[in-house]
């Protein structure tokens, strides 16, 4: 094949994409978000978000930088001024720029962290049949999607992609996770999903704030026997099946998994844990249930987990 | 492929918008629309043997959200969400959302159906197939949300419906096909899905909703910006620019 979609990629010169950069971070120093400021954690039933000022020449220069970033990844859409808001779901404020088609429609949405500028997604809503037409598979979406965080100015990285299709975005789905000095964050990560057609649908850059790395991480040996603990403390030992998998340090937020008197946003930040993978058959069940409890490397308590449904 | 917003596609929304204009009251509207939000609570905390906190929360948005969107909603947790009192809404409900174990479950082997469990209050937790809620249903559900794993999947067992399916929404996008699928949209997850990413999604997605997008905007904003991991993926079915209000109008499709 000799073209990925019927608009060639445009190489974008590099003054372009740091002029940009700069005018983001100058936004961003003046930045009214304080995480002092900032309300406890978010519960279900609250606002989840809350709007900040944002000054109108701040509007307008961040709009104007976010045509530029939708032409460059051909993206449609004329902006409208910026808007900022704490995001209580995730800790920290987002600048959202809206780009509306000729009858008004939404067409793109860019989303931009507000302390540091950095870009948080970038989504098509607008269709067109041209989207649809068959021109790319598995093989070309990932170079597809380097070419996309190329023009967006981000940084490709170094390690595997993985790409599936994605039936819920009608898009194929090209995900880095996110590796920390080679210690994965599942839960952040890169992700660009590419239309059949070659077009970007958007792309998702989540990378959350890190903790310090503690200075005295416990051992494999120590994340078990916290475990195990727990495990005796609320009967899971007992369980028909228990199967433990073996304890892999990665980055993970705390959430309210163990501890249900705290918010149901998760904290804010990753920290340096060790994440255990378990499974076993609950009493009265046929299928197996699977739990990923965390340990956080610096103080041996069990700070957050999830479950499957 | 076809445009996705033909003229044709465009009368039955301007009749919906047409009576919708010209009917009562909002909450007499709502009485007409009857909507159900189930939470399994116990079998994320007393069965499997941790705390829980996510099922009352996910119930706390749905049920926020199916009001806001003009249901009269009704909430059932625990005791209250058992199979009985399940099927003994399913025929009038035009939006339902459930959370809980979903599963393709033998019944009997080798034969699969899709289907979730009830709550109960204990760890028993019968099974509600969707070959029984298609039993219950003589026309289709605007808005159908099965918070579970495995209930966006093809049927294992051919022959057998899909939940989806079960609820008059064929397995279809209007973005895909082209055509005007009419005021329905159905929400569940493909294989496993984790509680916190269903929350972060989930979270997302009403929001967007609130803030006046349509529901298949909500679904590609609420992907894009929830932050899941790579385990959990949701999907769609039905039409993509419906708003999800009850009397089938298209709303708000230019809101800013």
């Amino acid at each position: 094949m000799t073209s990925l979609c019927a608009r060639p990629f445009r190489r974008v010169p590099a003054w372009r994409i740091a002029a940009a950069a700069g005018v983001l971070t100058a936004l961003s120093i003046g930045a009214t978000v304080s995480q002092a400021s900032m309300p406890a954690g978010w519960r279900a039933g609250e606002p989840a978000e809350i709007p900040l000022v944002l000054e109108a020449p701040a509007r307008a220069t961040l709009a104007a930088a976010a045509l530029d970033l939708a032409r460059r990844l051909g993206l449609p859409g004329t902006p409208a001024p910026a808007v900022r808001a704490l995001d209580r779901t995730l800790g920290r404020a987002f600048d959202t720029i809206n780009l509306s088609s000729p009858d008004g429609r939404l067409a793109t949405v860019i989303t931009n962290e507000a302390a540091t500028g950095r870009l948080h997604s970038a989504v098509r809503l607008a269709w067109s049949a041209d989207l649809d037409v068959q021109r790319i598979g598995s093989p070309e979406a990932g170079p597809a999607a380097r070419r996309f965080l190329i023009l967006a100015g981000l940084a490709v990285p170094a390690t595997t992609a993985s790409t599936a299709w994605d039936d819920g975005m009608d898009a194929w789905r090209v995900r880095w996770a996110r590796r920390i000095d080679g210690l994965e964050a599942p839960g952040d990560g890169l992700v660009v999903w590419v239309h059949r057609g070659g077009q970007l649908k958007a792309i998702s850059d989540v990378e959350t704030a890190l903790a310090p790395v503690p200075a005295a991480p416990i051992s494999k040996g120590a994340a078990a026997a916290a475990i195990g603990a727990y495990l005796q403390r609320t009967g899971i030992d007992r369980m028909a099946g228990l199967a433990i998998e073996e304890p892999t340090l990665g980055w993970a937020e705390a959430n309210d998994f163990i501890d249900s008197t705290l918010p149901d946003a998760p904290a804010p930040t990753l920290r340096l844990a060790w994440l255990v993978r378990l499974s076993y058959v609950p009493p009265g069940w046929t299928e197996r249930h699977f739990l990923e409890l965390r340990v956080d490397a610096g103080t041996g308590q069990l700070i957050g987990g999830t479950e499957t449904a | 492929m076809a445009p996705r917003w033909r003229w044709p596609s465009l009368v039955p929304w301007l009749a919906a918008l047409t009576v919708a204009l010209a009917g009562s009251t909002g909450s007499a509207r709502a009485a007409t629309y009857p909507a159900s939000v189930y939470t399994n609570v116990t079998a994320f905390d007393t069965c499997d043997g941790t705390p829980d906190t996510i099922s009352h929360s996910l119930k706390v948005l749905a049920q926020n959200g199916f009001v806001a969107l003009g249901y009269a909603s009704a909430a059932y947790e625990t005791s209250g969400f058992t199979k009985a009192q399940f099927l003994a809404r399913t025929p009038a409900d035009q939006a339902v959302y459930v959370h809980s174990h979903g599963d393709q479950y033998y019944a009997p082997y080798p034969k699969q159906v899709q289907g979730f469990r009830d709550d109960g209050g204990d760890c028993t937790q019968a099974i509600t197939y969707a070959t029984e809620v298609k039993a219950r249903r003589t026309s289709g559900a605007h808005l159908v949300l099965m918070s579970t794993c495995h209930l966006a999947e093809v049927a294992r067992t051919a022959g057998q419906p899909t939940m989806s399916e079960a609820y008059g929404i064929e397995r279809l996008k209007s973005t895909v096909n082209g055509s005007y699928r009419g005021p329905e949209f159905y929400l569940s997850y493909v294989g496993l899905a984790y509680t916190a990413d269903m929350l972060r999604f989930e979270q997302k997605f009403w929001a967007y909703i609130g803030q006046g997008r349509g529901l298949g905007d909500a679904f590609t904003l609420a992907r894009a910006n929830a932050g899941m991991s790579a385990a959990t993926v949701p999907d769609w079915f039905g039409e993509y620019v419906y708003t999800g209000r009850p009397d089938g109008s298209p709303g708000c499709l230019n809101c800013q």
